[in-house]
């Protein structure tokens, strides 16, 4: 049950994740960035393109792997699939942290708290919002070493 | 006749021609992608929505109608005027930086004005200093005293402050950040909202590019295509940024998100060093 | 007792059985995705989203947080006018070789030893370098680079190396004089002479990034992919022409381990330290030569003289030859030099192009003379027709563009 529960998991991840890849690298090619509510999609080439890209392949590594999760080489690609989102996510938030630090062209050399802030207000890229559902696989590792 | 009536009436039209050059940009890019909440009023009793294209609409069918009459009285012939509206006019919407200034400018006042209920369009009274014909038609449509706007029950006041005697070259089209300054008044309580637009609005030199292209008309190629981005910058500006980033005074809202991601982050960040270590310790201290 | 070859045999396979347990090796998680980096069709995704991280945290450490966030602002508005009227005192040409124009608002565009030199150097150079490093040292630890040079092994055997060839092809991308070093672990001459050619004429170093982010992000990505076709379209000629052998790759691939912070520190400090003590002063003599230069003229004359062959040829305005000659001493400085002369993006991606590939920087220079004046002789003979044909082919491609 909880295999199956994990299958649907990870495929409906792998849907989704290869969904962003294809409207990010699409909105590259346009040309133009979409902003919808909190969710940013840029169209530079490259956070939307390259990165677009290496969602895109989570999105297949986690739909080839979660057929068979029970097998160690099915499952292996699940977690590469995460550890990509993981990698795009802590280069998008890494890339926060560099902008919230100094204080700006004109401003003083830290930044001020209210901008320090501000650095992390929304909108955000698609890997960090399918950085919290990718955790999830490390919960099914712990299980499977204690299996 | 007054002196005061006289000149006015000497003013007027000119400031209408030469502001006209400002209103319409040939060429202009499209203004991208923008959220403004139409303006909401009371209007005799029934409610009356205004947008941005709303006005963008009534400013370009004035412009045009100017133009046909300035162009009649150069002696061109109805079809000459009819190649020349349509070439000039062709993509024009109406958006120039003084009617999306003029219309943030009322939506704040709104907001800020009538933030219970629905403001009555015969209690708006504006005050302006800006001799600009976008802004100026902007505010006669939402008061409903300007020519030809369609189903009006009740009217506001507008009024345009000219600039003293001495500065009066400056109704001529040669204007500065000082103009760009507004009042709207609540008429039946009084409540007045004073506004003036940021420095960093404007480009630097865009007021001094400005009265080189559109009043001493001595601008280059290079320049009159400067002048064109500049002026692009200044109404994507109005439409697009935030209420702190355009007037001054208002201040910029605290980042509540940046500070719940950050928080989110934080921890996230603390359970992936110490949840491990717990682990260890708590196998370590099982182990006899 | 003298026993017979099969006699021998026989005792073995008998010793053997009874202390041999044999059983079925399961894959671990760790091997499963060792298996996955390494294999073509899961290795290429995953070594291009490792090349996305690598270049993501370079530009936000490097650019955004060290150079635009705090020595922009340190060097420009304190450094620059301490020194603007501490040594206001200096008689007037050695005041411009030390600090550079007096009329200079930022360190950049300043061309003195101890404005741009120390700026460059410490402002620009310095994070990038060290957060390449860094960074080449965790992938190092980790244990992914042996993985890599299989991945990319049937790619480097066209141009006559094999994958372990990926490592002095990343570490140029730090800086060129270790990276001439690494060339000794390739086997055969030919596959060092091919490296160190290519290394030194298509491989931008840190330095060069860290300005070619900071003066052109626009066409960056424009400028290292012609760079990188040329790095295979020569590398290809040249596997076809210089005699010898390229041999196949063998190598122990590493299961993934943790780097640990002592090992990736000692090669970090060790790195960075070589850098500094071989780099810097290195920019200082160059900026001061290249300030001499310009003083005495000659900057002038050999901009007239090679203005036909830089115009006509290559398609640019004749006074980035004055920034090409600087590229000899320092090819970072060279980039800042370019950023302001007025001409369109083509042109920019031009000369950016030929300041990358025109000559190794001096330290590189040198290096490769401590490696072998033949080779060195070889190389700059190869770097003469590539800086000709490389050249004159891009201004071909803008003018069939129509934008030339």
């Amino acid at each position: 049950m909880d295999r199956k529960l994990a299958q649907i998991y990870f495929g409906i991840l792998g849907v989704v994740s290869l969904v962003f890849g294809v409207v990010n690298i699409l909105t590259t090619i346009s040309g133009k960035s979409l902003l919808l509510g909190i969710l940013e999609i840029p169209a530079d080439m490259f956070r939307g393109g390259w990165g677009g890209l290496v969602i895109l392949s989570a999105g297949l590594f986690y739909l080839s792997g979660a057929k068979r999760l029970s097998e160690i080489h099915h499952f292996s690609k699940v977690v590469m699939a995460s550890i990509l989102l993981w990698l795009i996510a802590t280069c998008d938030i890494f890339a926060m942290v560099c902008e919230s630090i100094p204080g700006g062209e004109e401003g003083p050399f830290f930044n001020t708290l209210h901008g320090f802030f501000a650095a992390y207000a929304p909108p955000y890229k698609p890997a960090i919002f399918l950085l919290p559902f990718s955790l999830v696989v490390i919960y099914y590792i712990y299980k499977r070493r204690s299996e | 006749m007054k002196i005061r009536n006289f000149i006015a009436v000497l003013i007027f039209p000119l400031m209408f021609s030469l502001s006209l050059a400002e209103a319409h940009m040939p060429g202009a890019k499209p203004p991208p992608d923008f959220k403004l909440k139409p303006i909401i009023l009371n209007d005799g009793g029934r409610k009356i929505k205004i947008t941005m294209e709303d006005i963008g609409r009534y400013h370009n069918e004035r412009t045009e109608r100017v133009r046909r009459k300035l162009l009649k009285n150069e002696g061109k012939s109805v079809q000459e005027i009819s190649e020349i509206i349509k070439r000039e006019f062709a993509q024009a919407d109406g958006k120039c930086p003084c009617v999306c200034c003029a219309f943030r400018v009322m939506l704040l006042a709104v907001q800020k004005l009538w933030s219970e209920g629905v403001a009555e369009r015969s209690d708006i009274k504006i005050i302006s200093h800006l001799p600009g014909q976008g802004s100026m038609q902007c505010f006669e449509y939402i008061t409903g005293s300007g020519l030809g706007i369609p189903n009006v029950q009740s009217k506001g006041e507008f009024s345009l402050i000219f600039p003293p005697k001495d500065k009066r070259e400056k109704a001529m089209g040669d204007i500065d950040i000082d103009d760009w300054s507004f009042a709207v008044i609540h008429k039946s309580t009084g409540k007045k909202f004073e506004v003036q637009i940021k420095d960093d609005v404007f480009p630097k030199g865009f007021f001094a590019l400005r009265k080189k292209v559109n009043v001493e008309k001595t601008a280059t190629e290079d320049e009159i295509d400067r002048y064109g981005i500049m002026w692009e910058e200044v109404r994507d500006t109005f439409l697009t940024k935030a209420d702190w980033e355009i007037f001054e005074g208002e201040k910029e809202p605290f980042p509540i998100g940046g500070v719940i991601f950050f928080s989110l982050l934080s921890i996230g960040v603390i359970c992936f060093i110490c949840v491990p270590k717990v682990r260890r310790n708590k196998k370590s201290f099982k182990k006899p | 007792m003298r026993l017979t070859t099969d006699q021998r045999w026989g005792l073995i396979d008998k010793i053997a059985k009874k202390t041999i347990t044999f059983g079925k090796y399961e894959h671990t998680l760790k091997d499963a995705l060792g298996e996955l980096t390494i294999k073509p069709l899961s290795g290429i995704p995953i070594a291009i989203a490792v090349l996305y991280g690598f270049w993501s945290i370079f530009c936000s450490f490097a650019g955004t947080l060290c150079t635009d966030g705090f020595f922009v602002k340190l060097f420009d508005k304190h450094f620059l006018p301490w020194a603007q009227r501490f040594f206001s005192q200096l008689p007037h040409w050695l005041y411009y070789i030390l600090i550079g124009e007096p009329a200079a608002d930022n360190c950049f565009e300043a061309f003195g030893v101890l404005t741009s030199g120390l700026f460059v150097a410490l402002g620009v150079v310095l994070p990038a370098v060290f957060i390449f490093y860094l960074m080449f040292t965790l992938l190092e630890d980790i244990g992914y680079m042996p993985r890599l040079a299989v991945l990319i092994d049937t790619v480097m055997h066209k141009i006559g190396l094999h994958g372990y060839a990926i490592v002095p092809t990343i570490l140029s991308l730090g800086c060129n004089v270790p990276a001439v070093t690494a060339c000794r672990i390739l086997e055969t001459k030919k596959e060092r002479f091919i490296m160190m050619t290519l290394l030194a004429i298509f491989i931008p170093c840190g330095a060069q990034l860290g300005i070619m982010q900071k003066v052109i992000p626009a066409t960056m990505g424009w400028v290292l992919l012609y760079l990188l076709a040329g790095y295979f379209i020569f590398g290809f000629i040249m596997h076809k022409l210089i005699p010898g052998r390229s041999p196949e790759i063998l190598i122990d691939v590493p299961t993934y381990q943790m780097p640990t912070f002592r090992n990736v520190g000692k090669k970090l400090r060790m790195r960075t330290v070589c850098f500094l003590k071989t780099a810097v002063p290195f920019v200082l003599l160059g900026c001061a030569v290249v300030n001499i230069l310009y003083l005495v003229g000659f900057m002038q004359w050999l901009s007239n003289t090679l203005s036909p062959l830089f115009v006509n040829w290559f398609g640019v305005p004749k006074e980035t030859v004055s920034p090409l000659i600087a590229a000899f001493l320092r090819k970072d400085l060279a980039v800042a030099q370019l950023s302001v002369i007025e001409m369109s993006k083509y042109q920019m991606i031009t000369a950016v192009v030929l300041v990358s590939i025109y000559f190794p920087c001096v330290a590189t220079f040198v290096m490769m003379f401590k490696e072998g004046w033949r080779e060195l002789l070889g190389s700059l003979v190869v770097l003469g027709t590539v800086v000709f044909l490389y050249g004159g082919l891009l201004h071909l491609i803008w003018m069939l563009l129509g934008v030339a």
